[in-house]
C-alpha cells in the first residue's frame, strides 16, 4: 500500500491526474472519518473532505518526500478542521441526534453487547465522551483524536500538527486530564 | 516520586514509553498510592473507550460521488486562480480600521493645533491687557511676543495697517473696561 501510494504521488507530481483520482479514492474515507470525529457533523466533514483534496491538488509541489503523503493529507485536513472549529467558536452547534444523520453516519462505541440496558449505557457513555471532547480547545481535541481515537503515534501526530513531540505529550496529558475530570464516575 | 510527577507519566506508562528505571519508580509509587492507582485505571478506561469510537459511514454512494465533486471544485478553483483573489473580509475590515484610525489621528492633530493656537492667542491677549492696564508696556503685534515700553511706542502703529489687537483694544477702551491707566497706541 505504502509503495503504491508513493508511486501514485510521484506520478501525480509529474502531472498525472488519474493518479490523483486514485489517491483520493485511497484516502477519502480516512479524511472524512477524521473530520467527522473532529466536527461531529456530516456537512462540515464533507466540506473538509472536499477542500482537503483540492488543497492537496494545488500544493502537491510542496511535498518533498512522496512517502510522507499521508501525513501531508492529514495535516491539511486537521488544519482546515481546526479552522472550521475556530470559526464556529461563539456560535452553538448542536450535537447530532441519530435521526438527523444521513444514512448510517453516526459515531458508535464498538462494544459487542446484546443487553438493551448496556446498549443504552453505551450510547450515554459515547454521548458524554463526545460532549467532553467537544469542550476541549481545537488543538488539544485534535491531538486526542489523532492519538487516542485514530491510534497514530506521537511522532506522527507531531508531524501532522506541525509541532514538537513534547507539545503533543503535553496537549495529550492536559486533554486526558480534562476528559477524566468531565467524565467523572462514568469511567468507573 | 510525587503524585503529580507520577500522573504526568501515566499515559506513557500505559503505552510502554517509559524507561525501565521510570517504570520501576512509577510502580513503586503506585503500590503505596491508591489515588494514583485510581487515576491510572481511569486513564486506562478512557483510552479504551476512545479507541473504540468507530468511524462513521455515510454510505458508498457518498464516496462514489466525492471524487467528481472534488474534481469540479478543482476546475472552478483553477479558473479562479487566474484572477486576482478578492480581499478576505478580515483583511478588508482591517483596511477600513486603518483608514479610520488615520482619519481620527489627522482630525485630532488639526483640532489640537487649532486649540493650541487659540490658547496662545488668548494668552497673548490677556498678557497684553494686563500690561496695558498696568500702563507699563504696550504690545505692538499679537503675533509678535516682543513688548516695548509705552514711552517708546509713540507713532509705532500709526504707520501701516493697525495690529489685529487694535480693534480689541479700541473696543475695550470704548467700553471703559481697560482699567484706564494704559494708553492705546492709537491715542
Amino acid at each position: 500500500m505504502s509503495d503504491e501510494v508513493t508511486r501514485l504521488v510521484t506520478l501525480f507530481q509529474k502531472g498525472d491526474r488519474q493518479a490523483f483520482t486514485e489517491l483520493v479514492k485511497a484516502f477519502q474515507r480516512k479524511v472524512y472519518a477524521l473530520a467527522f470525529k473532529m466536527l461531529l457533523n456530516h456537512v462540515e466533514a464533507d466540506e473538509v473532505a472536499q477542500e482537503t483534496f483540492v488543497r492537496v491538488y494545488h500544493r502537491i509541489g510542496q511535498l518533498k518526500a512522496p512517502e510522507n503523503f499521508e501525513s501531508f493529507v492529514y495535516r491539511i485536513a486537521t488544519n482546515y478542521a481546526i479552522d472550521l472549529l475556530r470559526r464556529r467558536k461563539g456560535r452553538m452547534v448542536a450535537m447530532p441526534e441519530e435521526s438527523e444523520l444521513p444514512g448510517s453516519v453516526q459515531l458508535m462505541l464498538s462494544m459487542r453487547v446484546a443487553d438493551p440496558e448496556k446498549i443504552l449505557a453505551n450510547k450515554e457513555l459515547l454521548s458524554a465522551i463526545l460532549q467532553a471532547a467537544d469542550e476541549l480547545p481545537p488543538r488539544q481535541r485534535m491531538t486526542l483524536i489523532l492519538h487516542d481515537v485514530e491510534g497514530l503515534s506521537k511522532d506522527e501526530v507531531a508531524k501532522i500538527m506541525g509541532c514538537p513531540e513534547a507539545t503533543v505529550r503535553s496537549n495529550l496529558h492536559i486533554a486526558r486530564g480534562k476528559m477524566k475530570k468531565r467524565l467523572g464516575k462514568l469511567l468507573w | 516520586m510525587t503524585i503529580r510527577h507520577s500522573r504526568f507519566w501515566h499515559g506513557e506508562y500505559l503505552e510502554g514509553e517509559v524507561s525501565p528505571e521510570q517504570k520501576t519508580e512509577i510502580e513503586q509509587h503506585l503500590q503505596g498510592c491508591p489515588e494514583c492507582r485510581e487515576d491510572l485505571e481511569r486513564l486506562r478506561r478512557l483510552r479504551v473507550y476512545l479507541g473504540r469510537i468507530e468511524s462513521p459511514d455515510p454510505g458508498g454512494a457518498y464516496f462514489d460521488g466525492l471524487g467528481e465533486r472534488i474534481a469540479a471544485r478543482i476546475d472552478s478553483s483553477s479558473v479562479a486562480d487566474d484572477f486576482p483573489q478578492p480581499a478576505r473580509p478580515g483583511n478588508r475590515s482591517g483596511e477600513v480600521l486603518k483608514t479610520l484610525i488615520g482619519l481620527a489621528a489627522v482630525i485630532t492633530l488639526l483640532f489640537s493645533s487649532f486649540y493650541l493656537s487659540g490658547l496662545r492667542q488668548e494668552k497673548d491677549q490677556k498678557r497684553w491687557v494686563e500690561k496695558a492696564s498696568q500702563g507699563r508696556y504696550v504690545q505692538t503685534d499679537a503675533a509678535d511676543s516682543t513688548v516695548v515700553p509705552a514711552e517708546l511706542q509713540t507713532g509705532i502703529n500709526s504707520v501701516g495697517s493697525p495690529s489685529p489687537l487694535s480693534a480689541d483694544r479700541d473696543s475695550l477702551d470704548a467700553t471703559g473696561d481697560s482699567g484706564g491707566q494704559g494708553d492705546s497706541p492709537q491715542k
